[in-house]
C-alpha cells in the first residue's frame, strides 16, 4: 500500500497553482487560483489532458474548456492576434499551448526532486471522461479554479498515481522571494 | 791569617760552594732535560702508536663504508631496476585497461544510440493512439446514431400505443405488441447510454495510458541521453 503524504500532495497543489498562473494568462494578469471540492463538477464541453510521468508517479492534468466568443478573446489576446484569425485549429492549438505551460512548469520543478521525468503532448477529450477518474487508480485528485482578470474563469483537475511512497516538501515561502520553488 | 788571606780564602771557599751549586744544577737540569727527553720520546712513540691504530681503524672503517656503499649500490640499482620494470608492468597495464575501457565505452557509445531508436517505438505508439483515439469517435459517432434511432423508436412506440388504445377492444393485440415494443425501445436506450459512458471511460483510459508510454518514452530517452553524454565525456578524459 503505496501513500502520498500531506506535504507531498500540498507540494503538487503548489506546482500546479504556479504552473497555471503561468499558462493561463498573459504576463501582467491578475491570475488567482483557488481549490474546490472534491465533489466540484464542470460545465464545459472538452477537456485539454496532458500526462508527467515517472517509474515512482504519473500525473494527470486536465484543463476543462468550451470553444465559446469569451474563450477565444482570452486566448487570442494572451497569443496577442486577433480573434476573427482564430479558426477551430487555431483555438485548439491556443488551448494545447497552455496546456504546455502550465504542465510544462510543474514538470519541470518535478525534474529537481525527481530527475528521471518525462512529460507527454496534450490531447482533447469529451468533459464527460472525468466521471470516471476512478478508473485512474490515484492517491490525490484536486480540483482548482482559475480565475484570470476576474473576467475569464478556467477549471481545471489534477490526479497523481502513486507507485511507491511519496513525501516531498515544497518552501512556498521561497518562491515569493526568487520565484522559484525550493524542494527538501 | 790575615785579613786579606781570610778574605781570600773565603772568596775561594764562596767561589767553591758557588761553582759546586752551580755545577749541581747544571747536572740536575742535564739530567732532567735527558729524563724529558726520554718522556718525550715515549709519549712520541706512544702517541705515534696510537696515531698508527686510529689510522687503521680509520682504514679499516673506510673499507667498510666502501664494502656498504657498494652493496647499498649494488642494492639500489636493483631496486631501481625492479623499480622501472613495475612502473613499465604498471603503464603496461594501465594502457590495456585504458584501451579496455575506452573499447567498451565505444560499445556502450553503439548501445546508446541504439537505444535511442526506441523513439521510433514510441512515434509508433502515438501513431497507435491517434488511431485507437479516431476509431473511439467514430463508436461515439455511431452510438449517437443508434442512440437517435432508439429516441425515435420510443416515440413510435408511444405513438403506437396511443393509436391501439383509440382502437379499443380490437387494438387490445396491437397495445401488447406495442408496449412490448416500447420495453425493447428503453432498454435500447439504457443500453445505449452505458454504452456512451463505456466510450468515454474508454477515452479516458486509452487516452491516459498512451500519454504515459510517451512521457514515459521521453522519460527514457532523456535517461538514454544522459547516459550517452556521460559515457562521451568518459572516452574524452580516457584519450585525453
Amino acid at each position: 500500500m503505496t501513500t502520498i503524504s500531506d506535504n507531498a500532495k500540498n507540494g503538487f497543489d503548489y506546482m500546479l497553482t504556479q504552473g497555471a498562473k503561468l499558462g493561463l494568462g498573459a504576463s501582467g494578469d491578475a491570475i488567482d487560483v483557488t481549490i474546490l471540492p472534491q465533489d466540484a463538477e464542470f460545465a464545459e464541453a472538452k477537456i485539454a489532458i496532458l500526462t508527467v510521468s515517472s517509474y515512482l508517479f504519473r500525473i494527470f492534468v486536465m484543463i476543462y474548456f468550451t470553444q465559446d466568443q469569451l474563450t477565444k478573446e482570452h486566448f487570442a489576446r494572451v497569443n496577442k492576434t486577433q480573434v476573427a484569425d482564430m479558426d477551430d485549429q487555431a483555438f485548439i492549438d491556443a488551448i494545447c499551448e497552455a496546456g504546455n505551460m502550465v504542465v510544462g512548469t510543474l514538470n519541470r520543478e518535478l525534474a529537481r526532486i525527481f530527475p528521471h521525468i518525462g512529460m507527454s503532448t496534450p490531447n482533447i477529450i469529451d468533459r464527460r471522461c472525468n466521471r470516471n477518474l476512478d478508473a485512474l487508480h490515484c492517491g490525490h485528485i484536486q480540483h482548482f479554479e482559475i480565475t484570470v482578470n476576474q473576467a475569464m474563469t478556467f477549471h481545471a483537475t489534477m490526479c497523481v498515481s502513486e507507485y511507491d511512497d511519496l513525501n516531498f516538501s515544497v518552501d512556498t515561502a521561497a518562491v515569493e522571494d526568487t520565484g522559484e520553488l525550493e524542494m527538501f | 791569617m790575615d785579613f786579606a788571606t781570610f778574605e781570600f780564602l773565603l772568596g775561594m771557599v764562596l767561589g767553591a760552594i758557588v761553582a759546586g751549586v752551580i755545577t749541581q744544577r747544571f747536572f740536575l737540569l742535564k739530567a732532567a732535560r735527558l729524563s724529558l727527553a726520554a718522556a718525550e720520546s715515549s709519549m712520541e712513540e706512544s702517541l705515534q702508536q696510537e696515531v698508527q691504530e686510529l689510522l687503521q681503524r680509520v682504514e679499516g672503517f673506510e673499507q667498510t663504508l666502501e664494502q656498504e656503499r657498494s652493496s647499498a649500490q649494488r642494492e639500489a640499482g636493483q631496486l631501481q631496476t625492479t623499480h622501472a620494470r613495475e612502473v613499465q608492468d604498471t603503464r603496461s597495464h594501465q594502457a590495456e585497461g585504458t584501451g579496455r575501457a575506452v573499447a567498451s565505452c565505444h560499445s556502450l557509445e553503439e548501445g546508446v544510440a541504439t537505444l535511442l531508436g526506441l523513439v521510433k517505438t514510441f512515434e509508433r505508439w502515438h501513431a497507435d493512439m491517434n488511431a485507437l483515439i479516431k476509431h473511439n469517435r467514430a463508436m461515439h459517432d455511431m452510438n449517437d446514431d443508434f442512440a437517435t434511432i432508439v429516441r425515435q423508436m420510443v416515440i413510435v412506440t408511444l405513438n403506437a400505443s396511443i393509436e391501439a388504445a383509440r382502437a379499443g377492444e380490437q387494438g387490445r393485440g396491437f397495445a401488447v405488441v406495442a408496449s412490448e415494443m416500447r420495453s425493447l425501445a428503453a432498454r435500447a436506450e439504457k443500453l445505449s447510454t452505458s454504452y456512451r459512458n463505456s466510450l468515454y471511460e474508454n477515452d479516458l483510459i486509452t487516452t491516459t495510458t498512451f500519454q504515459d508510454l510517451q512521457a514515459g518514452g521521453k522519460m527514457i530517452v532523456g535517461s538514454v541521453t544522459g547516459l550517452g553524454l556521460i559515457n562521451k565525456k568518459t572516452i574524452e578524459s580516457l584519450s585525453a
